[in-house]
This record gives structure tokens, sequence and C-alpha cells, in this order.
């Protein structure tokens, strides 16, 4: 198992997220499921795993919301795909290229635990046909399970059509569901594994906030 | 109590009706702010609460205005012209913290209309605008004179007649100006989310402009009488504030997805945490 980095959802997952998994985290802009991916990657880092952030945004940007979540990437870097300040350009319209590098990538540290953190797959499915962007999903994960590596990818929940989340869910192992809930006059944050690879179907929903020193998780009781 | 009395009372009960449309907008755009984490998407949120918030202030039940068109005490005044600050602050604000949001749920993070350096000038400008107007009310409340505070109401109302008139134009200009960001956003924009969020924002133009039309209509007609008397100028303004606290509402509950939950007999043991 792979610790999520994150203690309080650790137990939720059965210890973490499976080895060769790919884990999708759904939730609406702003609810702060990238924290699960910074919180991930950084927890690679320190154990000495190799580490890939795929983003839209620039790494100027990101580092700055990761520190509004407590998370100080300065010193402990990991292998960014980014619009600026990355590595490896990340390119919206270059599909193949992405699929390519993350293989290469792999290949190259194949004797190394690899995460993998994907925050543009809404991006790639506004621009793309959803079909287009299950085959390039599908293949990515066959690659990424000939090694020991797990992807995590986010996905903006009211931003893509039922079906297209629902197809999303399918292709993943497991599904973290972040989500905002009305309760009388009230919006709640709550949070939900709708699936877990090795792990029985949790029904269950769990309150959830998210501090700069990580996320505190109790049971939701209505 | 004669009849039209009584419906007078009635309507001006009535006229705090709208009060609770914008608080309850407001209500929810804080709730949902209070649920996010991300400071740009609360940031939005918030925006909408105040925006929410200063019009309930304009919707507060005045009282009449003097014979000659200007409001009355030097205190009034000077509430009337904080309010009117705190909207020409809060469109900005509002205006810039969506503008922001909606960069990031683009695709492409477009940048539109160059918002991310014109928003420097923007908020320049409308600080300076507010500084100036909140300098000379502070001046007309230690001296108790209300010409200055006048003038600004003058500018209220369209008039170029002094430099806190011309002033105050410009805050509403560049305070209206700012809200066709919006338009380019909601255009541009594949989030349907942020684009219904944006439709029902712009029911608020819609009221406004349908109040002006139904105004400009029965100028010069019967029903005009009856506009202009206080019942009827009660009645108007509680249906024009009722529709906007309706829209706003509306936009706020579409900021974010609301889900509600569902719990089957399978759901109803709490999470487990073991």
């Amino acid at each position: 198992m792979v610790s999520s980095g994150v203690a309080a959802l650790d137990p939720l997952l059965g210890d973490g997220y499976p080895d060769k998994s790919t884990i999708l985290v759904v939730g609406p802009p702003g609810i702060g499921k990238e924290a699960l991916g910074y919180w991930f990657t950084h927890s690679g880092l320190i154990q000495g795993d190799f580490c890939v952030y795929v983003t839209r945004l620039s790494v100027k940007e990101v580092l700055q919301d990761e520190k509004g979540f407590g998370v100080d990437s300065q010193k402990k870097v990991p292998f960014w795909f980014a619009s600026e300040g990355g590595q490896i350009k990340y390119d919206v319209n270059d599909l193949a290229g992405l699929s390519h590098n993350i293989k290469e990538i792999l290949n190259q540290n194949a004797g190394r635990r690899v995460r993998i953190v994907i925050d543009a797959i809404s991006s790639l499915l506004m621009l793309n046909q959803p079909e287009t962007i299950y085959r390039l999903l599908t293949q990515l994960f066959a690659d990424v399970k000939q090694y020991d590596a797990v992807l995590l990818a986010t996905l903006e929940e009211g931003m893509h059509q039922p079906q297209v989340l629902a197809a999303m869910q399918q292709l993943f192992d497991g599904v973290v569901e972040m989500r905002l809930y009305e309760e009388g006059l009230r919006v709640l944050p709550l949070l939900r594994v709708r699936k877990m690879r090795g792990v029985p179907p949790q029904p269950g929903y769990f309150n959830f906030s998210l501090t700069r020193d990580g996320m505190e998780v109790s049971a939701y009781v209505k | 109590m004669s009849s039209s009395d009584l419906v007078l009372t009635i309507l001006n009960v009535l006229a705090y009706a709208p009060l609770l449309a914008l608080v309850y907008a407001a209500y929810w755009a804080f709730d949902i702010r209070h649920a996010l984490t991300v400071r740009l998407f609360r940031n939005q949120a918030f925006g909408l609460g105040l925006f929410s918030l200063v019009f309930t202030l304009a919707a507060l039940p005045s009282p009449q205005v003097g014979s000659n068109g200007i409001l009355g005490s030097v205190p009034f005044q000077i509430g009337y012209i904080l309010v009117t600050s705190a909207f020409w602050l809060g469109a900005i604000y509002f205006v810039d913290a969506t503008a922001l949001a909606s960069r990031r749920s683009d695709p492409l993070l477009r940048d539109t209309l160059h918002w991310s350096k014109v928003r420097y000038v923007l908020w320049v400008f409308q600080v300076f605008n507010v500084s100036f107007i909140l300098l000379g009310i502070s001046l007309s409340a230690i001296t108790g004179n209300a010409s200055y505070a006048n003038q600004i109401i003058q500018g209220n109302n369209g008039a170029f007649t002094s430099l806190p008139a011309v002033i105050a134009n410009l805050a509403w200009a560049a305070a209206f100006g700012s809200m066709i960001m919006f338009l380019p956003i909601a255009i541009r924009s594949r989030n349907p989310g942020l684009r219904r969020h944006l439709k029902w924002l712009a029911g608020v133009p819609v009221a406004l402009g349908v109040f002006v039309i139904v105004l400009i209509i029965v100028s010069s007609t019967p029903a005009e009488t009856f506009l202009n008397n206080p019942a009827g100028n009660v009645l108007g303004n509680t249906l024009l504030y009722l529709a906007v606290g309706y829209c706003l509402y509306r936009s706020a509950r579409a900021l974010v997805p609301l889900n509600r939950i569902s719990l089957s007999s399978s759901d109803q043991v709490p999470g487990n945490l073991a």
C-alpha cells in the first residue's frame, strides 16, 4: 500500500492507496481535492519516491496553492509537467506527447516507486472528445501498472456530463469523492470513498476539513 | 385607519420582504464560501455575498426625500454615500474575484480582456474615487455642512455639476463598466456551473432594466400617478428588489454543485474510521 500522505485518510482507504493503482478524486472547484495531490506528492518525496506532477497551471501557481495547505515543495521538488516553470512544458493539445513522456519517466525510474499526480483531466475532457481521453487514460494506466507506480488524478464536478463522470469512475481503481451537500440550511463538505480496489465498499460519508496541518476526518452522522 | 392607509401600512411591512431575500442570498454565498478551501473560489463566493449585502442596504426602506429633492439630514446623507461607496468597491471586488476564478476553471487559462493587468488599474482608480468621496463626507460630518454630500448625491443622480459629482459618476462608471467582464467570461467559459451562476447574475440587470422600461412605458399614462404615490413607489421597489434577491440567491446556489445526501438502508451506518 502507498500512503496517501494524509494520516486521517489512510484508514478509510485500507491503509493507503493500493500498489499499482489509479485513483480518481472528484469534487467541485475550490473544495481542495488538489490538496490530496499535494500531500500525496509531498509524502512521496519524503520517502524517496519519484514524484511527477502534471498540471495545466504554472509551477509558481501550484506552489502558491500548496502553501495554503502547509506544503512546502521548495526543498524537495517533484518532476513538473507544467505550463511554465516545469522540466517539461505541459501542452494541452499534445496528448501523444503527454503519454509518451510519462511512459519514458516510468521507464527511466523502473527500479523506484513512482507517484504521478495529474491535475488536468478536466481540461483534457473539455478540449477533446471523451472517447479520446478514455483511450489515452486506458493506455496510460496499462503503462502505469507495469511499474511500481500509483497515479492520482483530479476531476472537477459540475463541469462534465454525468455519463462522462460515470465512465471516468469506471476507468479508475479507486474513486474518492469530496463534495458539497445540503443539509437543511447548511452546506457541508463530505468525503466518500466510492470505491477502492481491495477494500469492501464503504457506504458512509465523512466530514472533513483541510487546514495547513493536514486533513481532519470524522464520521458524518445526520 | 382608512383603507388607503391600511394598504400603505401593509406595503411598508412587505417592503422588508426583499431584505429577507437578499440576506438569504448572502447567507448561501457565505455558507458556500465557508465550505470551500481554495482562496480563489472562497473570494468568488465572498464577493457574491458582499454584493448581496450591499443590495440589502440599498433596499432598506428609506425616509422620504425633502421637497427640494435633496435627502434630509447630514447623517442620512453620509449613510447613503457610505452605502454607495460600499457598492462601488464591492462591485469591483466581485468582478475581480469572479474573473480570477473563471480563469482557473478555463481549460486554456485564458486571460479574458487582459484582466490580470486591467484589474490593477481599475482598483487604483476606484480606490482613489472612493477615498476622495470619503474624505469629502468626513468633512461634511465634521463641519455639519451638507453641501459636499449634496454634490455627491447629485453626481449619483447623473449630474456633472461639480468635482464630487464627476468623481461619483466615474465611480459608478467603473463599477458598472467592470461588470461587462461577465459577458465574455460567460461566453468563453465551458464550465456549465459558472455559466449558470452568471446567467442568474444577469437577471439582476435584467430586473433593473425591466423596472426602468416599465417606468418609461407608464410615464404620461394614468398608471404613472399610481407609481408616483407612496403605495405605488413601495410596491415597485419591493417587486424590483424581490426579483434581484431571487436572482442573487439562485446565482449563489449555482456557485458550486450542491448534492443531497442519500442515505439508503445500507448507508445508514456512519462512516467507519477503524
